[in-house]
């Protein structure tokens, strides 16, 4: 016997807050509310798929192409409606940060999506926000906060990852972020033979390739903050 | 009274990955978007392109039916002697931004020129 097709209704949720449809997507207890859950979707998804999918192939053009763009927004949504119970609405009364807190929630979400889609176990890798990212999110500490200057060695860590690294090493950089798990005890970790295969796979090379770009970067960087320093 | 120096995130490489991680976790391609961010690209009209697209966005009860993809090809990349070439100009510009090239950094700069170019010969 062929299984049942789902109940679908379709209220029309056009008009809906972000958050409230992002709650209902949440509560799927029974037939009923899945069935608006999916409306939700609908409503969620016709809204900010194209501002994601723009956005995406700006910021990730030099990794992915555009079909693989168009199935990582896809995944971004798919992922927004299994775990829509994580979202933390903005503190923002003004519609307009609203809509860019949601906004930035979900190429947050897609950026973590590619970046750990490097890594071996990717499949079973939950995306949800650190405490950190979701504070990010109201204010880019890249460069420092009008609070906290920036200090010197971070610029000239970003100075260097991002003038003197080329396009393979900082990707190999910043795939095995992850991998390496630095804690606040500064315990450094090698890099797993699965990881480094599956990005070795990904980048069409070898693991030892993948381990030997990774040093290289890192050393270029920090020779490069060593002579810096040494010229202040 | 002897003052202690201050600890450098050169001290030591575990401290040095310890600084590489947190900026680019902050800085990098992968980094989280900001609402400043969104509403910058808003502003510049990035939600109306008409930037062409291979396909139209899918229909969403499609996409809940088909489920996430979860792999991403990547486009290739290479180690090649562009890409030396590249990192060469790039040192250069950097080094030049800040003052005298330092000695060390101009050694590897003719290093990798020079590797460059054996890899041009074959």
């Amino acid at each position: 016997m062929e299984a049942a097709e789902p109940v679908e209704i379709h209220p029309d949720l056009t008009g809906a807050p972000d958050e409230d449809l992002l709650a209902l997507m949440a509560r799927q207890d029974d037939e009923e509310s899945a069935a608006i859950a999916r409306a939700a979707f609908d409503a969620f998804y016709k809204r900010h798929e194209r501002f994601v999918y723009y956005a995406c192939r700006r910021r990730f053009s030099g990794f992915i192409d555009e079909a693989t763009t168009e199935d990582l927004v896809d995944d971004t949504f798919i992922r927004v409606y299994e775990r829509a119970e994580t979202f933390r609405p903005s503190e923002s009364s003004d519609p307009d940060k609203r809509r860019g807190w949601v906004r930035a929630w979900l190429i947050t979400i897609a950026a973590n999506l590619l970046r750990s889609s490097f890594r071996a176990n990717a499949g079973a890798i939950e995306i949800q926000l650190t405490d950190e990212e979701w504070s990010q999110l109201d204010e880019d500490t890249c460069g420092g906060t009008s609070a906290e200057p920036e200090p010197l060695e971070n610029q000239l860590v970003r100075e260097a990852f991002e003038q003197i690294l080329n396009a393979k090493q900082k990707l190999v950089v910043e795939a095995t972020l992850d991998s390496y798990k630095v804690d606040s005890g500064r315990k450094q970790q090698r890099l797993s033979n699965e990881d480094s295969k599956a990005l070795a796979e990904k980048l069409g090379t070898t693991p030892e390739d993948v381990r030997q770009t990774r040093k290289r970067a890192y050393k270029k960087m920090r020779e490069y903050v060593q002579a810096r320093l040494q010229q202040d | 009274m002897a003052t202690k120096p201050k600890k450098s995130a050169l001290d030591s490489d575990e401290e040095f990955e310890g600084l590489v991680h947190d900026v680019v976790r902050s800085c990098g391609s992968f980094r989280p978007e900001t609402v400043d961010d969104v509403l910058k690209a808003e502003a510049e009209g990035l939600d109306r392109s008409e930037e062409p697209r291979r396909r139209r966005a899918r229909d969403p009860y499609d996409l809940l039916r088909r489920g996430p993809k979860g792999s991403y090809n990547l486009r290739p990349l290479s180690g090649d002697a562009g890409d030396i070439e590249q990192e060469v100009a790039a040192m250069a510009r950097a080094a030049r931004a800040g003052r005298e090239i330092p000695a060390d950094v101009e050694e590897r700069m003719k290093q990798d020129r020079e590797e460059a170019e054996r890899r041009r010969r074959g």
